[in-house]
Parts: C-alpha cells; structure tokens; sequence
C-alpha cells in the first residue's frame, strides 16, 4: 500500500497546487477518465468484503439512495435535484475536486469506479439525502472521505447536490 | 399609533398614579441575559446546518435538563472548539461578501463564553477543512495559548494560530494526514495519517514547527481503519476501530507511541456484528476510568457511521466490557467530568440529546430534539 500512499499523497498535493491535471490523469493506467477533474484511484482488489446488497428493483433506481452507484455517496441525490446521475442541476457549478467509490453493478457484476462530484454554487438541495460509506474511510484518506465539503475548491463553496459518474471499469484483474 | 393602553399606562405613569385598585403585572425591562454560572453538565453542540450551510451553529445546553442555555453563530462550515479552561469559544469559519457568492474570507471568532458576545475576530487563509464539525478539526493546545486548525484544499495542513497575538504563525503542510491532537503537557500536535502512522510535529514557545516525527505503523486504513475521533486521557488518546479494536496512543514524547490494540468485542459477543459507528463513538470518564463505546449490529464495509443501538462500558484500564445498554440510536457520545457523571448521546439526524445516568446500567434521564439541524460535535465541559 506505500505505492497508493504516495500516489495519492502526491495527488493531493497537486490538486492544489497544479495548474495541470491532465498529465497526472495520464499516468493512471488502468482506469479511463472521463472527467476533465482530478481522481484518486481506489483498488480495485478490495470489493465484495460483504457488501451491502440492495434489492434489485431499488438498486437500478436512481432516485433511492439504495441505487448500485452511491454505494459511498453522501449528500443529495442530484437526480432529484433537477439534475441526472450524471449531470448538475441547472444553475450550478461541477466541483473542480471529488471523492470517489468502487461500487458493484448487480446488472454485470462488474465493479466500477465512480466520481461522486459534488454541485456548486446554489443552496442546499435538501431533497434525497442519502449517506452510505462502502470503502469510505476518513480524512486521512481523503479521496475517498465524503464527511467535507468537495465544493471546498470553487468558486462558490455552496453546496447543492452529489452526481455519481462512471469514470472508469475494473480490469477484472483484482 | 400608540395602543389605547399604552397611551393609558403613558397618562398613569404621568400622573405619578398607581393602579393599585387594579393590581396588574409591572413593566419589564428588556434586558440582555448573561450565560448562567458553568456547571460540569455544560454542553457545546456543534451544527454545520446542512440544509443552510451559511448558518452554522453551536447551542449551548444546560445537561441537566436539556434545556438550551445559549448560542452563537458559527457561519459557513464553521469548526469549533472551547478553550481548556471553558472562558472562550473558537470557530473558525467561512464567509461570503454576497450571503452565497463573491469575495470568500475566512476567520476565527473569538466568543467570550460568559457573555456569548464576539470579542475578536481573526483573518485566517481561505483554507480550513470545510467538513463535517469533528472533535479534532479544530482543537486548542493543552495550555489554551495557540488554535491547531485542519485545513483541507484538499491538500492538508495545520494551520497554528497563536491567540495572544491574534495572528497565524504556521501553516505545516501534513499530506495524507487529517485531524489534529494537541499534547496536554508540551508543545506538540499530532495527526493521524492514512499510512497507519501518527505525525507529531513540535513547536517553539511562538507556535513555530521545530521538528515532525513520524510514529511507527500501528494501524491498518484499510483492513480496520480508526475513527479519528478519539477520547483524550492527558496526553493519551484513546481510539476505535472501524472493526471494534482499541488502541491508545501517547504523545508525551516527540514521536507518538502506541500501545497494543485491544479486542473491544470478545468470541462470545462476536455474534450479532457489533461494531462501533457515528461521527464520536467514543468517550471516556477519566476519573473512574470508564471508557463508552456506542456500537451498533450487524456491521459490514461502510456500516461506520451508523447510529449506536447500545452502548458498551469498559473499564478502561482492565480493557473489560462491564455493561451493554440499550439506547436511543445515536451518532456520538460525550460524558461529563468530575463526580456523577452523565452520558449524553446524540442523533444527528434528529439534532438530539438523550442523557443517562450510572455507569453499568444506564437509565435514561431525559431526551430532547431540535438543537439545530444536522449537528455532529458535542463537547462535554
């Protein structure tokens, strides 16, 4: 896990303080970005360590927090926003930093990671609260802790609701 | 226009009259009440107020009867902490020139706990963590004199402010490192990184670093990670595991020392999942030496921050569980100091406090909900 440390010490670092990302991104190998934003990588090879399964009908709704990709959301579903799983509500702004989850999708059984990029700039949704935390850990692991504001980098720090985009596909190599 | 009894009262009053034939209540002068004498059941209950987060808060609660005894504004992710000697409260915070948008400045307010009035206001970088209030986001040094404060950009760092001069005098970068945990007799801050290591960094008498040592490894992210919200003992702090371990660390020397983990859950209670969760799944009476843990069933990957359905007592120092209660589902807990002590456990969700009496069996003293909206930090005087 030292490789991890440092990757993601150095991440961090540079979330800050580059002025460019994108050549971070490249270096990431295994995973397909598809964001313009700054990830964290996750292992892969630690999924299904008793995972909370949802019901099948909730986890393909994603409107209920039980939904397969907010398996580490924790915030306001933006799908009830105004927005859609993977877009911001009208009005807001994507936030320039996230945190990320690796959650199972029962429809292939394969794991994907996925960028919960906050919305900012407008005031609090309040609508689909939702709070779940598979491989959540806290700050000292800071991207992949979702108890701090992920607005925390732009230009409005309000917070209004959470996507869950797809941002990249376990090689199945574990 | 003036009310008929008002203009009535007005004539009497003129007259030099009484209304002695009609005995009714006196005047009032409105006046501005002072915080009541401190008590050991004083307690100091955080809220980022999630659904405004322009309008954070502290309540201040009377724990004997829950009733509210004061308040102040704590503005925009605002993290808070009491002085040792309970004289001032900090929160530092951030605002916006336009309510929501525009020129971002970010200070520390500096209340003064008998009047709950500002009485400074300190310029900090627009870097302190935005998060959720935790016991360590922003802590006090042992003896009072500097604030240690988690910053996240998300890059971290602990930002020292000394508050005799009013002014930040460090900010020392701690990447992969959150949360802050001031020694009580030196100073020295520690923090807990994401490696299973604890950084202590040492300062000089103006809050300046002089050296970082880094502990040995004594802990795993990954496998059975720590809340970092910890019960402090002196220089000790005592933590748990996401899996239901103990561990406590000292930090009376330049690098941090832990001791040897302990099973919090034995074979035989192994049975039913119990694990710790919440946002302060620990406290600790220090003078009986009885360690509180709110555990709740069935935990699984992700179950961490789920509210306590019981809390377990410890004796600390014979690392023994000596009781298991039921309580009202509750995402912290903090108990009172000194003599009779009191536990409190509060749900976020309903932005309550229940309290409860004895050590072994615990007996419910009275609840009420409703202070603020979301709160995550309660501090016990």
């Amino acid at each position: 896990m030292k490789w991890f440390d440092d990757f993601f010490e150095h991440k961090t670092r540079r979330v800050a303080q580059s002025s460019s990302r994108r050549s971070a991104l490249a270096r990431l190998g295994k995973i397909f970005v598809g964001t313009a934003f700054v990830l964290p990588v996750l292992p892969f090879d630690r999924i299904g360590q008793g995972a909370h399964a949802a019901a099948p009908s909730k986890a393909n709704d994603d409107t209920t927090c039980d939904y397969w990709r907010y398996c580490a959301l924790d915030g306001f579903l933006c799908t009830c926003c105004g927005g859609t799983i993977s877009s911001c509500p009208p009005g807001t702004e994507i936030s320039k930093v996230t945190w990320v989850g690796t959650c199972r999708n029962p429809g292939d059984g394969k794991d994907y990671l996925i960028s919960y990029n906050d919305c900012c700039g407008a005031t609090a949704c309040g609508h689909c609260g939702c709070n779940r935390n598979e491989r959540e850990r806290p700050g000292y692991r800071m991207g992949v802790h979702n108890d701090i504001n992920w607005c925390m980098a732009n230009s409005s720090n309000m917070y209004n609701c959470t996507v869950a985009a797809i941002v990249g596909v376990s090689d199945g190599k574990g | 226009m003036i009310p008929k009894r008002i203009a009535l009262l007005t004539v009497v009053a003129a007259l030099g009259g009484s209304l002695t034939a009609h005995a009714e209540l006196p005047l009032d002068q409105i006046t501005v009440a002072r915080m009541p004498a401190p008590h050991p059941y004083r307690l100091y209950f955080t809220d980022v107020n999630i659904l405004s987060l322009l309008d954070g808060k502290m309540t201040i609660i009377d724990g004997r009867n829950l009733k509210v005894e004061g308040m102040v504004a704590t503005g925009t992710f605002g993290q808070t902490a009491v002085s040792p000697d309970r004289s001032e409260i900090y929160a530092v915070t951030t605002y916006y020139s336009k309510g929501n948008h525009g020129e971002r400045s970010e200070e520390v307010l500096v209340y003064d706990a008998a009047t709950l009035k500002l009485k400074a206001e300190i310029p900090y970088p627009a870097r302190h963590a935005q998060a959720l209030p935790y016991r360590g986001t922003m802590r006090t040094s042992g003896d009072g004199r500097f604030l240690f404060i988690q910053n996240a950009t998300p890059a971290t760092s602990i930002g020292i402010v000394d508050l005799k001069s009013q002014k930040l005098v460090a900010d020392i970068a701690t990447p992969g490192c959150y949360n802050v945990y001031p020694a009580q007799t030196a100073n020295r801050v520690s923090t807990l990184c994401g490696d299973g290591t604890m950084l202590t960094i040492a300062l000089d008498d103006e809050g300046k670093p002089t050296g970082k040592q880094k502990s040995a490894r004594f802990f795993d992210p990954d496998d059975d990670a720590l809340f970092v919200t910890a019960a402090q003992e002196g220089d000790r702090y005592h933590f748990v595991s996401f899996k239901g371990n103990a561990v406590s660390v000292d930090l009376s020397g330049e690098t941090a020392q832990a001791g040897k983990p302990w099973p919090l859950v034995s074979a035989k209670d192994a049975k039913g999942g119990w694990r710790p969760g919440g946002y302060q799944p620990v406290a600790l009476h220090r003078d009986s030496g009885t360690l509180y843990v709110g555990m709740h069933p069935k935990g699984y990957e992700g179950s961490h921050k789920n509210p306590a359905h019981e809390v377990w007592t410890y004796d600390f120092k014979a690392q023994r569980l000596v009781a298991r209660n039921k309580v009202v589902h509750s995402t912290g807990l903090a108990v009172s100091q000194g003599a009779a002590p009191r536990l409190f456990a509060f749900d976020t969700e309903k932005a309550q406090v229940a309290a409860y009496d004895g050590t072994t069996k615990l007996k419910l003293a009275g609840m009420k909900g409703g202070f603020g909206f979301t709160p995550t930090l309660l501090e016990a005087q």
